[in-house]
């Protein structure tokens, strides 16, 4: 059904447009995604953060016609205090018509119906452009189960434009709105009376428009007032604050290694057979090395990524992420952030990618920018193999507090040291080097709701796809070009010389040495030589690539070997002062092409992703010189 | 465009004189099921606040506060929403 109902192409050059308009939580991108099905483009408003969305109208009627649908950015007005605002400002008053592709048709202002009184000014506001406007009332189930009413045809005589009302989840109207959207010619305007110039008139005017429509307002929802009295608790509220962030913690740390660990050894599989398939020599070595393995490396995150989302997607839209922000705000305000940025970061803790993607439900855009450039000092998972081995070369596995050994405690303050580095970094810019002040705080706590399924697949998504973007292009290029670095300039062997000696003697003559060499002045304070400088080139990959090129490195990088062979290889080619300075180089050092990359998109520059490229890179030179000179 | 162009003067937390008169209050001192309308906003608030529903006339009921005492909650047109002690204490409410 869904492929058969694609607009022919031929009548793409004359769809008609409409925007979608609503507050946050109105329903707006439920209604997007009942009305486009999995088929929405993605993208961004040129020079901007803002996310373009917008997909063709699923048509399954002859008397339907198909139409593009342009979702803009959640905003509780037009006042446009936030980037996002602005950009729907422009997109209603036809200024970005070019890169849309053409003017708008119409405009659907979606409202939920059991706040009307809130979201009815937005409604005037709208108007006051003067285009073709259609009121789309949401969630009118909700509104029935909770003793509310309206009556719809009296509120399209009362406003003067055409209402419809619908269920999103369930599809309830959707047809009826389908055939308004076909008709938007005939679409009766509201007269210009309804053109009001400030916030107070518009919601007299919304009173007066509510009264004349038998509007009752819906009583609060029982289910939500029973689990806030918990969910908010004095007591309860905190404690399930705790366990909820453990449990998330728990879930995307292990729930997704199976799947990751099938990645793995799946990626290594495909490499080993296109090893076998094609002869040996330079192709087989750009395949397998630099496309496969390296692209590999980065894709491994996929499950995490992936479960990461669905769990704070499901929590967003069923409203407990609103409670976490509530109930955290006060310690995130500490340190000049609030409550929403609190679960970016513990997203980071995963990766900084989805973490740094996470930001986009921070309404302030200083508050964001905050977050996204403090997200990479958070531990994320791909530090972990680079600790587990250095801990594992030169931390004695002595016991000190009853489970704990002394293993566990240096692993526990890397953690910690990652923690503290974050929360001071994110109030010292919010100090003073992020200008620009914030929108008040203001949190919205929704009614709980179940979330729609199919919403959150097509969310989850959308953001896999970026990610997977960027694997195929910014990852792929970085991934042959380290490989590049690593494995030229290419030399003669005699026959019968092992792969493993080979490999050794190419990599100790490569471009990647010759670097490694040429970095040796800035970090031979830290302790570090050329090869641990090649190890830190490698680990731009991703960081935990540090580890199999250290393999390499210090010779037979044979995986049958196992860790046990690399433990101790380890501990002969560095001494614990270095091994020390490395560990807290890698706390801060922003080693990571995809948080780079993701940085650069989120932030529309490369001045954010540059600055913290260079401010971090600092830090940990600094924090590893003094522990390099504390530990000698 | 810079992500970072709104050059916003900062809300001044003092309410000017011709506010706070004797039947008013700030709605931050606001306890819990205390029932108020709005009187008035300070105009160096931000004007996201009045958007929000917080316009004068606007009846509002104060709910629970955050475990550690900031944000509270209110409930205004049908919508629960958490403000910040900070900007909460821009607006000035009569208790009804």
């Amino acid at each position: 059904m869904v492929a058969s109902s694609a607009p022919p192409l031929e009548r793409a050059s004359k769809l008609a447009r409409f925007a979608l308009v609503g507050s946050p939580n109105s329903g707006k991108t439920t209604l997007f995604n009942a009305l486009t099905g999995l088929r929405a483009k993605t993208g961004n408003y040129a020079g901007v953060t803002v996310e373009r969305h917008s997909g063709s109208l699923r048509v399954d009627d002859a008397r339907q016609k198909p139409a593009e649908i342009i979702d803009l950015p959640g905003t509780y007005s037009l006042d446009a205090l936030s980037e996002d605002e602005a950009v729907t400002v422009r997109v209603l008053r036809g200024e970005l018509d070019d890169e849309l592709g053409g003017g708008l048709d119409g405009v659907l202002v979606v409202a939920d119906a059991t706040t009307l009184e809130r979201s009815l000014p937005l409604l005037a506001e709208v108007l006051a452009l003067g285009r073709p406007t259609l009121l789309v009332l949401t969630m009118i189930d909700e509104l029935r189960a909770r003793g509310g009413t309206i009556d719809i045809f009296e509120l399209r005589r009362a406003i003067g434009i055409p209402v419809v009302g619908i269920v999103g989840t369930k599809g309830v109207g959707l047809d009826d709105l389908k055939l308004q959207l076909a008709e938007v010619q005939t679409w009766s305007r509201a007269p210009t009376t309804t053109v009001h110039s400030t916030t107070t008139e518009r919601f007299a005017w919304a009173d007066d428009v509510l009264g004349r429509a038998a509007r009752l307002a819906p009583g609060a929802s029982q289910l939500t007032q029973r689990i806030d009295s918990v969910l908010l608790h004095r007591v309860f509220g905190p404690l399930f604050f705790f366990a909820f962030v453990l449990v998330f913690f728990q879930a995307v740390f292990s729930g997704a290694d199976p799947l990751m660990d099938l990645l793995d050894s799946g990626i290594g599989s495909v490499a080993d057979a296109l090893a076998n398939v094609l002869p040996p020599g330079l192709l087989s070595s750009l395949l397998c090395d630099g496309v496969v393995r390296g692209v590999g490396s980065v894709l491994v995150f996929l499950p995490q990524i992936v479960l990461l989302f669905a769990v704070i997607l499901f929590l967003e839209a069923s409203g407990y992420m609103a409670r976490a922000a509530f109930v955290v705000d006060r310690l995130m305000g500490f340190v000049g952030l609030e409550g929403r940025c609190f679960i970016a970061l513990l997203s980071s803790y995963a990766c900084a990618v989805p973490g740094i993607l996470a930001t986009r439900s921070i309404p302030s855009p200083r508050h964001r920018l905050i977050t996204i450039l403090v997200a990479p000092l958070t531990t994320c998972s791909a530090r972990l193999p680079v600790y587990a081995l250095l801990i594992a070369a030169f931390v004695e596995p002595t016991p000190v507090f009853g489970p704990l050994t002394a293993q566990g405690l240096t692993l526990l303050a890397l953690y910690l040291l990652g923690a503290f580095s974050t929360l001071a970094a994110a109030a010292l810019l919010g100090r003073g080097l992020v200008r620009g002040r914030s929108l008040p705080f203001y949190q919205e706590l929704p009614p709980y709701r179940w979330p729609s399924w199919r919403t959150i697949a097509q969310q989850i998504w959308q953001r896999v796809r970026i990610f997977l973007k960027r694997a195929g292009t910014v990852i792929l290029a970085a991934s042959i070009l380290l490989w590049l670095l690593l494995s030229f300039p290419r030399r003669d062997f005699p026959d019968g010389t092992p792969t493993a000696e080979q490999q050794q003697v190419i990599l100790e003559n490569s471009y990647a040495a010759q670097v490694g060499r040429a970095m040796e002045p800035v970090f031979a304070p830290l302790g570090f030589d050329w090869r641990i400088n090649v190890g830190l080139l490698g680990s731009f990959a991703a960081r935990e690539v540090m580890v199999s090129t250290l393999a390499q490195i210090y010779g037979h990088g044979d995986a049958d070997e196992g860790d046990e062979g690399l433990t101790s290889r380890v501990r002969e080619a560095m001494d614990a002062p270095t091994a020390f300075a490395l560990l807290v180089w890698f706390v801060y050092a922003l080693q990571c092409i995809s948080t780079i990359a993701v940085m650069r998109r989120e932030t529309a520059s490369w001045r954010w992703p540059i600055i913290a490229l260079v401010a971090m890179g600092v830090f940990g030179w600094c924090g590893g010189y003094l522990a390099y000179t504390l530990a000698s | 465009m810079d992500l970072l162009d709104s050059d916003l003067p900062a809300p001044a937390i003092e309410v000017s004189t011709t506010l706070t008169e004797a039947s008013t209050q700030s709605l931050a001192e606001l306890g819990r099921n205390q029932v108020a309308r709005v009187v008035a906003i300070d105009p160096s608030a931000s004007p996201r606040l009045a958007a929000l529903g917080f316009c004068p006339g606007t009846m509002l009921r104060a709910d629970r506060r955050a475990p550690l005492g900031d944000p509270m909650i209110f409930e205004v047109r049908g919508t629960r929403l958490a403000l910040r002690q900070r900007d909460a204490r821009c607006i000035r409410v009569s208790l009804v």
